[in-house]
């Protein structure tokens, strides 16, 4: 017997078979393949920018990664915010002596410790 | 991973601490960098010229409210372009400890009623009258005799 006839006996006997199998469990075979089918996820395409976004979404997750945003974010708002005074403090000086400079009142009366005691002084006499 | 978080926070903090801090002097302020004498525009040289010498030596922070004087410089009326000009390079010698309290009497002297702050600078000329006066007295000889302009301490003996 070679293998080709082999095989054509086994198809026959399972036919045969086939046919002699009772009709109710024929039915479940039925109904089991075709839950088997339905529960089968259909393969999607997935995009390469689909890729791309899922690995930084995973590296995003690490907490590692987050940690380390984290901290940066922190500097530079830091960071920010002594550029932010350092601007507030220059204005603040430029207003403050632009006015005194160009006001009346001698310099030396405001440098001059002693005046502001004499002046106290003076005025409680 | 918490410990970077910490570090940040740590540095963050001292960042923050340092900029809110009240500076005694404009050293802490982190300025970029500032034009040097020869980079100004000739306006800017114009205004600030009493700077002149000392300008490449001013730190960035005081160079960049130099340059925010000037801008106003321009908005002021000529005498107190005058007057500024005249002060300006006296109190670039102050030191910070005297800027800052010349700032807060001038602050005080602002809040003056307009009456009140002529009688301040009434008050400064009588009082620098008294200091004259008192100086012309500690340079005479004791015993207030006057020693004659054209006579030597040896011809006097």
């Amino acid at each position: 017997m070679n293998e080709l006839h082999f095989a054509f006996r086994v198809r026959q006997h399972l036919n045969q078979s086939l046919q002699q199998i009772d009709d109710d469990k024929l039915a479940r075979l039925k109904a089991a393949r075709e839950a088997a089918l339905s529960a089968q996820k259909a393969p999607a395409t997935v995009p390469s920018l689909a890729s791309a976004g899922h690995y930084l979404r995973f590296n995003f997750d690490s907490r590692g990664l987050r940690f380390s945003l984290a901290a940066l974010a922190l500097v530079l708002a830091a960071a920010l915010y002594v550029h932010w005074q350092g601007d507030k403090l220059i204005a603040e000086l430029s207003d403050i002596d632009s006015a005194l400079l160009s006001d009346d009142v001698p310099m030396e009366a405001l440098v001059d410790k002693d005046f502001n005691e004499w002046l106290k002084n003076s005025q409680e006499r | 991973m918490a410990k970077k978080l910490a570090g940040a926070l740590i540095a963050a903090l001292c960042i923050g601490a340092a900029a809110h801090a009240t500076p005694t002097s404009t050293a802490v302020i982190a300025t970029p960098p500032q034009p040097s004498w020869a980079s100004l525009s000739v306006e800017q040289k114009t205004i600030l010229s009493p700077l002149g010498n000392e300008w490449d030596r001013l730190d960035n922070t005081r160079r960049k409210k130099w340059l925010a004087i000037a801008e106003r410089y321009k908005r002021m009326t000529p005498t107190e372009q005058t007057r500024l000009q005249d002060k300006m390079r006296d109190w670039a010698m102050l030191s910070p400890e005297q800027r800052l309290a010349a700032r807060e009497r001038f602050k005080e002297f602002n809040q003056l009623p307009p009456e009140e702050r002529e009688n301040v600078k009434q008050k400064w000329q009588e009082y620098r009258q008294q200091k004259d006066e008192e100086q012309r007295r500690k340079a005479e000889p004791a015993g207030g005799d006057t020693v004659p302009a054209n006579t030597t301490p040896e011809a006097g003996k």
